[in-house]
Order: C-alpha cells, then sequence, then structure tokens
C-alpha cells in the first residue's frame, strides 16, 4: 500500500524537528503508540494498540530511522507483528519550509502486510492509515501550539493497554420460552455461550466476520446473528433457536417447509435460514421470490443454490 | 418392486437437521476436552529463525504447547499423497514430506508451526498470540507457470523447478500436428481457472480422544471419508494399530471435496491426546479454513481446436500448467490428469487428442478435488473452445455441437465408446440433451429477442454440453493410473430378527441424502416399508469398510454393494422360506415382501423368515442361522453422465454488470431413485459452477498473501444472484451397475460454468465487443473494460 500525505504547520522546521526526536513527545503523540523506548541508535522498540475496522490490535516491534538530515528529512522503517498480521512499512519524511513561520511536513513510502492484516483488512487499512496520519498531523499541531510551556512534558500514558477482562457476569435471559440464567464473561460471543455452555448447538457457527448467517437465532422476535453479539448484551431478553421451534412435536410451518420442498440438504445452513425466513414472514406473509432472496441474502448456503429454499419458505407463507 | 423407487420421497434425515439436533464434529464435548488452537505462518514462504512458546506456555489455562520439533523426534513423516502419477521419462512424481507442523521452513501461509492446548478455546487463542515466531521472509511464487520458470522460487529443495511432475496422454503430438495443419480453421485460447476455494458451510473440526485404559483412540473429524483417513493415519503417518482406531464422522456439513482429503490437523489431535492424555479438540475458524482446506482448480492452459471445413473437429491440443499449491493433498495428483486429461474426447468425435500437463508446485494452499474435480476444468477448455469456434466461423454454436456428436450408444446394443484418451463410454445420447434443452430455452425466438434488443442491456447465451466419468472406479483400472487404494465400497445388510433391517455403508452422507436414497431402494427390493430400513455410516466401528463419498460414487458403487448384500439375504431368504413352505427355493416367487410357491396361495412373509432365520428351530439342515450379508463390490468401469446446460445473461451497458436470466440444464444422470434429491444435487452443483464463472476467485498477491481469505472478501453466490433453475432430464441407464445409475453430485457444477462465460462473450460479439475471452470471475469491471474496446 502507498502512503503519502503531507500538512502545513505554524512552525519553524527545526521547532519541529525537536519534538520529533523528543521520543516521549513523539510516543504520546502517535496515536495508539503506548511505548516507544529506544534500544540502540535510533533504534526503538514499540508497542502500538490500534483499531483496524471492528478489531483493536496490538502491535510489537522494531522502528529504526535512517538517513537523518537535521531539521530536513528521515526515513522510518517500521516492522511490527501482531496476532492479526504483521506490517512492514519503509516511509520517508520530510520538512521543508513554505514561508518563514511555516513548514509543510510530508512523507511518502510504503507498506507491506500480511497475515489476517492482507486478507481481510485490506478494504479498510487505507482508512485506517489516513486516520491515523489525520490524528498525528492534528497532536502535532496541538504539540506545536503548546510548545510555549516547555514543562508540560510528562511520563507517556498506558492506560489504553489492553487488560484481561475474564471477569463473569450473570446474565438473565429467556430462552425457547424458559428462564435461564447463565455466567459469561464479558466476552463471551452470544453463538458460543448458546453453544458451549446451554449446548443448545443447532445455532452453527460458519465464518467469523458475520457473513454467513449460520448462526442467526431471534432476539426479541428479531433475526440476529448471534456471532455478532456479545453475550451480556442478550441480558433481560428474550431468545429464540432453532430448538425452540417445534412445539409439542409438532413442526413449525418453516420447518415443514423446508422438508417438504428439500430446501436442505448438509443441515448447516438451516436453522439460521429458517429463523431469517421467520423474521421476513412476520414482515411479510407473503413474500414473491424476489423479496424471499433478498431477505436470504444474509445466509450461504452452499448445497442448495436456493432454488429450494425459495420454494421453502413459498411453502411455508401457505401455510402461516 | 417399485413403491419408492424413482419417487420423490421426502427425507428421513431432515427432522434431526430441522430440529437443531444434528450431531456435527464441533457440537461434540467429549468429558475432559481441552482445546487446540494452532500457531500458523503469516507469511508464504519464510525460514524460521526462532520459536520461542515460553511466555504462551505461562499463560492462563494453558496445558501443553508442542512445536514441530517434538514430532519430527519421534520420526512422524507426515500426510502422504493417495495417488502417484510418474514423470513422462518414468520417474516417480516428487513427493515432498508435509509435515504436522513446520520445523525450518513454511511453504504458505497458514502452514502451522505449533498447537497450543488449553482449557477453553479463548485461552488456546490467547496464548496462541504469545508464542514468539521470527521470520525470515523468502521470496514467493504463486503461478503455476511461473513456478516452472527458471530462476523462479524454489518451494521445495529437491524438486527443480517447482516440478512435481509432468504426464501426456492420447495421440502423439506429431499425430495431433498432422491434423492440425490440415484443419480449415482453428481457435485458440489461453484459459485461467481460477482458483476457486470450496467452502462448506461447516469448518473443519476434529477432536483426538486416547484412552489409556483400553488402550483406543477415537477420532472424530468432519470427513467424507472416515475409513480412508483411518487408513492413512495409522499406517502411513502415526504407526497405530488399525484394529484400535476408531473413526467416526458424524453429521457432515457440506464437502464438495475439500473433506475428502487426510489432514494434517487430524493426525495431530490423536498424537496430542496420546501425549497429554486428554481428548483435545480442534475447529477451524473460516479464515483458516480460507487457508488451509485444499482449494479447487488453478490451471494455465494452452488449447487450440482445429476444424475441417464442414465444421467437424479434427484435432484438438492442451498444454495445461497445474497448481498443486506447497504440498501433495492426498488426491491431488489424479485432478488435472486421471480426471482431466481423459475428459478431453468431451461428447464429440474428435480423431486427434494430445494433453501434455505440467503439475508445479507454489506457495499457496494445496489444491485438490472440488466439485468436479478436473472435469470442470476439461468441460471449460472444451465448451469454451467450441462457443468461440462457432463465432469465428460464424456458424450456430449447438448446430457446431450436433455436427460432432458421438451418436448414440446403450452400452447393451451398441458397445460404449472408446475414446482417444484412455476411456470407454458406457452410454450415451448426447443429441438428445441438446434437444430438450433446446426446446425449454425457445432458442429461435430467443435469437429474435437478442437481435431486437435495446434498452441499454445487451443479451447473450451460451452453451455447454459435457460428458463426465464418475461413479469412481473400477480399482485395478484407477489402480493402473496411480491410485494406491481400491475404489470399491462395502456394504452390510443386517436383517434383525423382526425383520427390521440395518444397512451398514461404506459411503458417507454430508447433505447427499443417503439414508432416505439407500433407504428407497433396501425398501423396494425387499418388499418392506422405508421405516423399517435404518442406513447407518460414518463410524468405523460399526461400518466395517468404507471408501467413502466423492466422485458421484455413492449410489452407483455404495449402492451397488447394498443391491449385492441384498440378493444374499434373499437367496437365504428362499431356501428358509422353502423349507417353512415346504416347497423348493427355485418353485418360489418373491415380491412385496413374501415368498409365494408359483402357481398358489401359499407364501410366507419376510419378517417370518427372518424370525425363522433367528430361532432356527424348525430350519433347513446343514443352514447357518442368522440374516446377515456383507459385500464388496468393485464397478467394472466408471460411469458416464452427460448433459447440456444453457445461460442466457443481460449485461448493463452502463456497468458491465452480468445478470444471469435463466439457467436451464438438462442432465442425464442415469436412472434415477429420488428426482428431488437429484435435482437438488443439480442445483447445488449449478449454484457453485455460476459462482465460480461469476463469482468466485481466489486472490493471491505476489508475497503469497491470500487477500481475499474471508466472506467479505471473497465472494460466495448469494440467494440475490442466482435465478430459479429450469432443470430436466433425459434417462440412459447405466449398462454395468445393478441400479442404472450413473452419479448426480457433480453434474453440475461440470456443465454450468462454460455455459455462463459463453453467454457473456456471446453477447459482448453480438454487441459489436469481439472479444475472445474475460477472465472469471466475469466481474462488472472486467466486463465493462472488454466493451471499452471495439474489435474487428
Amino acid at each position: 500500500m502507498e502512503l503519502k500525505g503531507r500538512e502545513i504547520f505554524e512552525a519553524t522546521p527545526s521547532q519541529i524537528w525537536s519534538i520529533l526526536m523528543d521520543i516521549p513527545t513523539l510516543a504520546r503523540i502517535t496515536p495508539g503508540v503506548s511505548r516507544l523506548e529506544e534500544i540502540g541508535d535510533n533504534e526503538f522498540d514499540a508497542i502500538a494498540d490500534v483499531k483496524i475496522g471492528p478489531v483493536r490490535a496490538s502491535f510489537k516491534g522494531k522502528l529504526n530511522l535512517t538517513d537523518l538530515i537535521e531539521s530536513k528529512q528521515f526515513n522510518l522503517n517500521v516492522k511490527q507483528n501482531s496476532k492479526i498480521g504483521n506490517v512492514d512499512a519503509k516511509v520517508g519524511l520530510r520538512l521543508s519550509p513554505t514561508s518563514a513561520t511555516h513548514t509543510e511536513l510530508s512523507f511518502d513510502g510504503k507498506a507491506n502486510f500480511s497475515g489476517t492484516l492482507a486478507s481481510k483488512g485490506a478494504r479498510v487499512l487505507s482508512g485506517v492509515v489516513s486516520s491515523l496520519s489525520k490524528q498525528f498531523f492534528k497532536e502535532l499541531a496541538i504539540e506545536i501550539e503548546n510548545r510555549d510551556f516547555p514543562e508540560v512534558i510528562a511520563e507517556s500514558d498506558n492506560s489504553n493497554h489492553r487488560k484481561h477482562t475474564n471477569m463473569s457476569h450473570e446474565i438473565n435471559i429467556n430462552l425457547n420460552g424458559k428462564d435461564v440464567s447463565v455466567s459469561v464473561e464479558a466476552r463471551d460471543l452470544l453463538a458460543d455461550v448458546l453453544r458451549d455452555k446451554l449446548r443448545l448447538t443447532g445455532t452453527h457457527i460458519g465464518c467469523d466476520t458475520s457473513s454467513c448467517g449460520a448462526c442467526t437465532i431471534l432476539m426479541d422476535g428479531m433475526a440476529v446473528k448471534s456471532c455478532t453479539l456479545l453475550a451480556v448484551q442478550a441480558d433481560g431478553s428474550s431468545l429464540t433457536t432453532v430448538e425452540g421451534l417445534a412445539k409439542d412435536g409438532e413442526l413449525h410451518p418453516i420447518q415443514t417447509g423446508f422438508k417438504e420442498e428439500h430446501g436442505l440438504q448438509c443441515g448447516f445452513c438451516t436453522p439460521g435460514m429458517m429463523l431469517t425466513a421467520i423474521d421476513l414472514l412476520k414482515r411479510n406473509s407473503n413474500p414473491d421470490e424476489h423479496q424471499i432472496r433478498e431477505a436470504l441474502e444474509g445466509n450461504f448456503c452452499r448445497c442448495t443454490g436456493y432454488h429450494n429454499i425459495v420454494k421453502a419458505v413459498q411453502h411455508a407463507a401457505s401455510l402461516m | 418392486m417399485g413403491n419408492y423407487i424413482g419417487k420423490s420421497i421426502k427425507r428421513v434425515e431432515d427432522k434431526r437437521f430441522l430440529t437443531g439436533k444434528g450431531n456435527y464434529t464441533d457440537d461434540i464435548i467429549l468429558p475432559n476436552q481441552t482445546y487446540a488452537y494452532l500457531v500458523r505462518s503469516p507469511y508464504a514462504h519464510a525460514n524460521i529463525v526462532k520459536l520461542d512458546t515460553s511466555a504462551a506456555e505461562k499463560a492462563e489455562g494453558v496445558v501443553k504447547i508442542f512445536t514441530g520439533k517434538e514430532i519430527a523426534a519421534e520420526e512422524i513423516a507426515g500426510v502422504p499423497c493417495g495417488w502417484q502419477v510418474d514423470f513422462k521419462n518414468g520417474d516417480t512424481m516428487k513427493e515432498p514430506p508435509h509435515p504436522l507442523l513446520v520445523v525450518d521452513k513454511v511453504k504458505h501461509l497458514g502452514d502451522a508451526v505449533a498447537v497450543v492446548i488449553a482449557e477453553s478455546k479463548s485461552a488456546a487463542k490467547d496464548a496462541a498470540e504469545l508464542v514468539d515466531v521470527e521470520y525470515d521472509v523468502l521470496e514467493a511464487v504463486v503461478d503455476p507457470k511461473l513456478a516452472a520458470q527458471a530462476g523462479a522460487p524454489q518451494v521445495h529443495p529437491d524438486c527443480p523447478n517447482n516440478m512435481c511432475f509432468d504426464w501426456e496422454l492420447g495421440n502423439t503430438k506429431a499425430e495431433v500436428d498432422e491434423a492440425m495443419a490440415s484443419a480449415h480453421h482453428i481457435t485458440k485460447l489461453e484459459f485461467i481457472n481460477q482458483r476457486v476455494i470450496p467452502n462448506a458451510m461447516e469448518p473443519r473440526s476434529a477432536i483426538g480422544d486416547y484412552q489409556e485404559a483400553t488402550d483406543k483412540y477415537t477420532l472424530y473429524t468432519s470427513s467424507q471419508n472416515p475409513h480412508l483417513i483411518r487408513l492413512l493415519m495409522c499406517a502411513f503417518v502415526l504407526g497405530l494399530p488399525e484394529h484400535k482406531v476408531r473413526v467416526v464422522s458424524p453429521d457432515v456439513g457440506g464437502g464438495f471435496g475439500s473433506k475428502i482429503f487426510h489432514y494434517t490437523e487430524e493426525a495431530l489431535v490423536i498424537w496430542c491426546s496420546k501425549k497429554i492424555g486428554r481428548p483435545v479438540k480442534w475447529t477451524s475458524e473460516r479464515s483458516e479454513a480460507f487457508l488451509t482446506d485444499a482449494h479447487g482448480r488453478d490451471h494455465v492452459s494452452d488449447a487450440e481446436m482445429g476444424f475441417n471445413e464442414q465444421g467437424e473437429i479434427v484435432g484438438l491440443r492442451i498444454k495445461t500448467f497445474a497448481n498443486l499449491g506447497a504440498y501433495l493433498s492426498t488426491f491431488a495428483p489424479a485432478v488435472p490428469t486421471y480426471l482431466h486429461g481423459t475428459l478431453m474426447q468431451g461428447l464429440y468425435t474428435t480423431p486427434k487428442i494430445n494433453i501434455d500437463v505440467t503439475a508445479t508446485f507454489t506457495n499457496t494452499t494445496a489444491v485438490d478435488a472440488y466439485r468436479g474435480a478436473g472435469r470442470p476444468e476439461a468441460t471449460y477448455l472444451l465448451e469454451r473452445l467450441l462457443d468461440l469456434a462457432a463465432l469465428e466461423m460464424n456458424v450456430d454454436p449447438a448446430e457446431l455441437r450436433f455436427k460432432n456428436f458421438i451418436p448414440p450408444f446403450d452400452g447393451v446394443e451398441q458397445e460404449g465408446y472408446v475414446t482417444q484418451v484412455a476411456l470407454q463410454y458406457d452410454s450415451g445420447n448426447y443429441a438428445g440433451v441438446l434437444e430438450r434443452a433446446l426446446e425449454m430455452v425457445g432458442y429461435d425466438d430467443f435469437r429474435a429477442k437478442q437481435a431486437a434488443q435495446s434498452n441499454g442491456k445487451i443479451l447473450g447465451i451460451g452453451f455447454s454440453t459435457y460428458v463426465e466419468a464418475c461413479g469412481i472406479a473400477p480399482s485395478a483400472v484407477v489402480g493402473a493410473l496411480g491410485a494406491r487404494a481400491g475404489l470399491y465400497e462395502s456394504a452390510q445388510v443386517r436383517v434383525q430378527p423382526t425383520g427390521k433391517v440395518s444397512v451398514y455403508t461404506g459411503a458417507h452422507s454430508h447433505g447427499q441424502g443417503h439414508e432416505t436414497t439407500f433407504a428407497q431402494v433396501v425398501a423396494d427390493r425387499m418388499g418392506i416399508p422405508l421405516e423399517d430400513v435404518d442406513i447407518v455410516h460414518g463410524d468405523s466401528d460399526s461400518v466395517a469398510f468404507g471408501m467413502g463419498t466423492y466422485g458421484s460414487r455413492s449410489l452407483a458403487v455404495g449402492g451397488s454393494a447394498i443391491v449385492k448384500s441384498i440378493d444374499k439375504v434373499l437367496e437365504k431368504g428362499a431356501k428358509i422360506a422353502a423349507h417353512m413352505l415346504e416347497a423348493n427355493p427355485d418353485d418360489l416367487d418373491f415380491a412385496e415382501g413374501k415368498w409365494t410357491v408359483k402357481g398358489t396361495n401359499k407364501s410366507v412373509a419376510f419378517g417370518d423368515v427372518s424370525l425363522t432365520a433367528y430361532v432356527p428351530h424348525n430350519y433347513p439342515e446343514g443352514l447357518e442361522p442368522g440374516m446377515d450379508f456383507s459385500s464388496f463390490y468393485d464397478p467394472a468401469n466408471f460411469t458416464y453422465p452427460f448433459g447440456a446446460h444453457i445461460a442466457i445473461v443481460e449485461i448493463d451497458k452502463e456497468t458491465g454488470k452480468v445478470q444471469l436470466k435463466r439457467f436451464i440444464a438438462v442432465d442425464d444422470v442415469g436412472n434415477v431413485i429420488n428426482p428431488m434429491i437429484v435435482d437438488g444435487q443439480i442445483h447445488g452443483g449449478l449454484a457453485q459452477g455460476i459462482g465460480q464463472a461469476l463469482f468466485e476467485g481466489a486472490i493471491y498477491d505476489d508475497t503469497g498473501q491470500l487477500i481475499n481469505g474471508s466472506y467479505m472478501d471473497y465472494c460466495m453466490p448469494r440467494a440475490d444472484d442466482l435465478p430459479n433453475f429450469e432443470v430436466d432430464r433425459t434417462v440412459t441407464p447405466c449398462p454395468h451397475n445393478p441400479l442404472g445409475v450413473k452419479g448426480a453430485g457433480e453434474a453440475g457444477c461440470i456443465g454450468s460454468t462454460p455455459a455462463v462465460v459463453n453467454a457473456v462473450i456471446d453477447a459482448l460479439w453480438k454487441a459489436g465487443h469481439k472479444v475472445k475471452d474475460v477472465q472469471m470471475p466475469l466481474t462488472p469491471e472486467r466486463v465493462w473494460t472488454a466493451m471499452q474496446t471495439k474489435h474487428a
């Protein structure tokens, strides 16, 4: 990915240089950086917490500065690793005066990403990079203003360091008509709690991006992807899973529809598919083919080509 | 016979899936179970400089961490390949080791370097983050053709030019050159059959459970063939006593080929379970599935088809580079060769054919059989060439096919058709399927409508007629072609004393509906109600042996094995019935579940006979009690389904977006036991084939990063991307198996892809853009770009 940006500041190149070369300050104004420690000549150990899309990742690794020309330019080489992938970047920073009082800071470089970052993050990365650089420029501008008070520099704030939050919470839900309380970790996803703690394994997990819909359940009557909700968010709500559809041994009309029209093959997507269809039929009791296909576009099926699923929903509509 | 066969009986397996009571591997939690998480390489090609697990070991909830060193120390070889293809010069193909965990050099993105075992999924994942791995990144190669070039990065040290093998089939190159030299017209194109990712909705999962007290191992795994996994794992990977190992594949959420293969994780959880003395579960996350499930296709081919002045095909020349990925998956070598090269005859009388294949290793995920496996790639080449030739020669694409079809043959009165590429087709009536498809589409009307179209949209029609080889496969034949296993199937029919019947099949159902289709066969053949039949599959402790489900083989091979066992039951039943009726077995008729003395009303019912077999107080002398028979069925030949697919597309001139308006599929899969299930199989195959044409494709960058490794980026076909399918069939029975069935699982996927692309090319030509090719998937951007050039 190309990295490029520029901004004009009300300061001289040497004033800006002094800020950039002041490690504690740099650490403080660079978004996400929680540690920046000099380990050698122009070589640093760094930790940064960065939010990429919905994911917050902790990056760890080395930075080094080369080709330093005081008050003019330096090259920044970044090698950072994280659980979601690695970044390898080379950026040149240049300071050039635009007037006696103003200086342009520009940067130009290239970043290579690997791992999940490359596979999933690619679409959001350019947005992240641009917002990070904007934030940095903003902080730098504030810092320049504040330089009138040179004593205001202190320890970097470590409060945004990741903490383990595996404290347990008691949640109360009405699950398929029965009141249930269950103790969960704050980070537990509802889908995992349903499957592993409450042992309702009809709710399936088919992806990790909230795309496939296999985990769809009804929450207070609305179809939701239970992999996208924390279990604590379900506290106080009424949930229906596939296990709650048949009553007294009688199949729900949607189940009958899927059986009669051969709307399922391997059965993995079926629970989520049916619960999404119930949500549709509640809003529209007689949907046409196009409306059914649109309503089901958040649920993947790899077996049926959707042909018989559409018929199954129409069949159910005729029964309901 | 006839209460059930041929009828759309509703599926007996549905209830458990509809009520959330399916039992998939990840649904299982064993007592005292631990959870494994794999530390995987973020690079496609790199040396491991440092691997430090000390911080991770101290993390909360961690039970144990293993790296490749511990496994290598026990001299565990890694997972084997089940199919051997030799180089043209006779040398054995290159088979680099595929270790359970990598020790020195990672060779593709997602290659596993360590396994963290912990008390919970999240603890394992947290700790995995603390495993410190330092890599020295190497240059990678991802393209199968570039991999074979001098100077390309070398994936394995002992595979020069990344070659696994080269291979050739058919007439000699000189013969084909001569035929092509005489051609009036040659259609020529370089095709890229892009890599696709199978994406069964259930991610792979495996649980290893070693019990020291009994010295027994149990592996639960989401596999299409549990017995083969057991055999490979015991004999080639871990050296375990096979009789002490049970492999269970419970409900499996789709496979499409990707769950045939023996994966490293299966052996790893068993090995780890023995080490730590507790069950170990691993379940793939979707991101992991993108990197580690075997992928499909990925061929680069140069193809040329020559025609004489009358439009008859005179020769075909193909050169294919096949990407095998970084390691050899279980059946990978068979795909570009014996499942691809052997299909180059198509349904045509082409007199001279030569196919040459070079298979290379690259820094990518392994490539193996994916729905159709080789046959879709072959069909893509042939059918694209035919429609393009029709455009170039300005003849009708349907007419061009009729002119070249092999004449009908039933395999009984007329002999099977011997191809130039090593097969003998069993039976076929190729013109029949195309005639029916043309009728359904209303061909003449369509062409008139196409010429009149003027609303900012352009219309196109594409054809694809295919024949494929499935019902895999005669053991001796595939053995001669390199298979390291037989490809028969086994079945046991156990009649219980009360006349209820349990059937144990080595085939495995992961969506195909065997519990219904097989029961229909059994109930009809035995004259008993469907409810009296139970089909058992997927557990090596109950099913004696099996080769599993792939290659559209379950009914043709597995079903035939069941029929063999039923025949044995009925033969013995007749002896018992004759004794009970005081008649000669030859004087009995068996129909509707009873034996009747010919010409009388004296009869005895199946249930009475089975009870007598288990309570043999008054019993034929010398006859063993009981009613329980096993059989193995080894087919005489492959089966050869065929069909005609027609796609109609509408392209938006402003955006290049392709809308699939209609899809007509007429398939001939031989006799049909359950039309509803067969149609369902065709629908699913069509969606995957159309998916490859319009939406899907794995994208690796030059460094070997899979840059669309998630559902946010890899375009899966959704409900609103596809039309209702118009399907029909003709029936040309298979002459060499007792049910006359051929196989329906892959047909839809094999025929559909070229039909869609041909339709887009047709639309473009008719609108004046004479492009020969648009690379799949046909995204709006690619189609729009193609429309920006005016071609002569």
